[in-house]
């Protein structure tokens, strides 16, 4: 025998029109017989047409463009942060290869014996500050090339960021 | 949806900010009826509405049916405003002293508005747990289907089911105690 108690969770499920045919036969049936539930029936059609027509008149306040657009920029430029950061890392790494790979390079060769005769001229007159000069000059060379090499790369890259910074803000 | 819409639609996808424009012009009441029915807080749908547009103008290029796009903003603000109910539940204990006095803060209009003798939704729907508000619009709002609200929330059918029956019981229950108390 069909109940109350599941008439009323099945008044619920055919408000929404998700009841199967037999389902829906079995209410009606009962509906006709029941007045109690044919009135919880009517308050529950009654309810979902409030809920509809309250929520549909609610209005989103007028601001909400502007905040959009906020967001929106807002999100852009820390896109645009994220992109430039990986862009400079990238700088940084290429023009450290380029410089190491000019290093091994005939050009580098050459520009490695020049800065040696600078080092010799350079520990010849820092003889006579005690010695001390002259002793770091010849080991330390090839790390101050390189640390050169790595300073150039960074200012490039430092100088690439400042001219694209300075773009976006005139642009 | 009419051949315009669509129009405005496909221009969106295709990266015209003047559409999306249109487009916030066209959906921000709907986004904003979803997020303030999930959450019954306004100021705090606000903030969902805002953050559903950013999202959607960078996913909008992945829509390919023009057709499904109010289907598929509901689907983002409700995403969103859910996320939004988690991290409220993080920040803030259920029981903690702090949700009462924030909950203070929020204006309290009685369920009947006195001037008008009108029901106020917003505070009938603060009685329903959030699992009931959100199937509730789901329904009423977005008008989708059993299965398609289960797919949405990733709760079975039947879960879906007792939850609507639960909360419109529970709707009424609040309205006739209400009606009862205006009567005396």
């Amino acid at each position: 025998m069909f109940e109350c108690e599941t008439a009323e969770e099945w008044i619920s499920v055919a408000i929404d029109g998700e009841l199967s045919e037999q389902e829906r036969v079995a209410m009606n049936r009962h509906l006709v017989s029941c007045d109690a539930c044919q009135k919880m029936y009517s308050e529950w059609v009654e309810l979902s047409q409030f809920v509809r027509i309250e929520l549909s008149a609610m209005e989103a306040p007028s601001n909400i463009e502007s905040r959009v657009q906020f967001g929106l920029r807002a999100t852009a430029d820390k896109h645009d942060l994220i992109r430039v950061n990986w862009a400079a890392i990238l700088l940084f790494s290429l023009l450290s290869v380029v410089c190491a790979a000019l290093f091994a390079s005939p050009f580098g060769r050459i520009a490695w014996s020049v800065v040696k005769l600078i080092g010799l001229g350079l520990r010849t007159s820092t003889a006579h500050l005690g010695g001390w000069m002259s002793s770091i000059m010849p080991t330390s060379t090839p790390v101050i090339f390189i640390a050169l090499c790595f300073c150039m790369a960074g200012i490039c890259t430092l100088l690439v960021i400042r001219i694209h910074q300075h773009w976006r803000t005139a642009s | 949806m009419e051949e315009s819409d669509k129009h405005v639609i496909r221009l969106a996808i295709q990266g015209s900010p003047d559409a999306f424009t249109q487009l916030v012009q066209n959906y921000k009441h709907y986004v904003y009826q979803t997020a303030v029915g999930i959450l019954a807080d306004k100021i705090e749908a606000e903030d969902v509405t805002q953050e559903t547009f950013v999202r959607a103008y960078s996913a909008l290029s992945k829509l390919r049916q023009p057709e499904t796009f109010p289907t598929w903003i509901a689907t983002i603000a409700t995403r969103i405003a859910l996320d939004s109910i988690r991290r409220r539940k993080r920040e803030v204990p259920i029981d903690s002293p702090d949700e009462q006095s924030v909950r203070l803060e929020q204006p309290v209009v009685d369920e009947f508005s006195k001037a008008e003798g009108r029901l106020d939704l917003l505070s009938l729907l603060r009685k329903l747990s959030e699992e009931e508000r959100t199937v509730m619009i789901l329904r009423e709002l977005q008008d989708r289907s059993y299965a398609d609200i289960a797919h949405v929330l990733d709760i079975p059918v039947g879960t879906v089911r007792s939850r609507l029956h639960s909360a419109r019981k529970h709707l009424r229950q609040v309205m006739n105690c209400g009606e009862g108390d205006k009567h005396v």
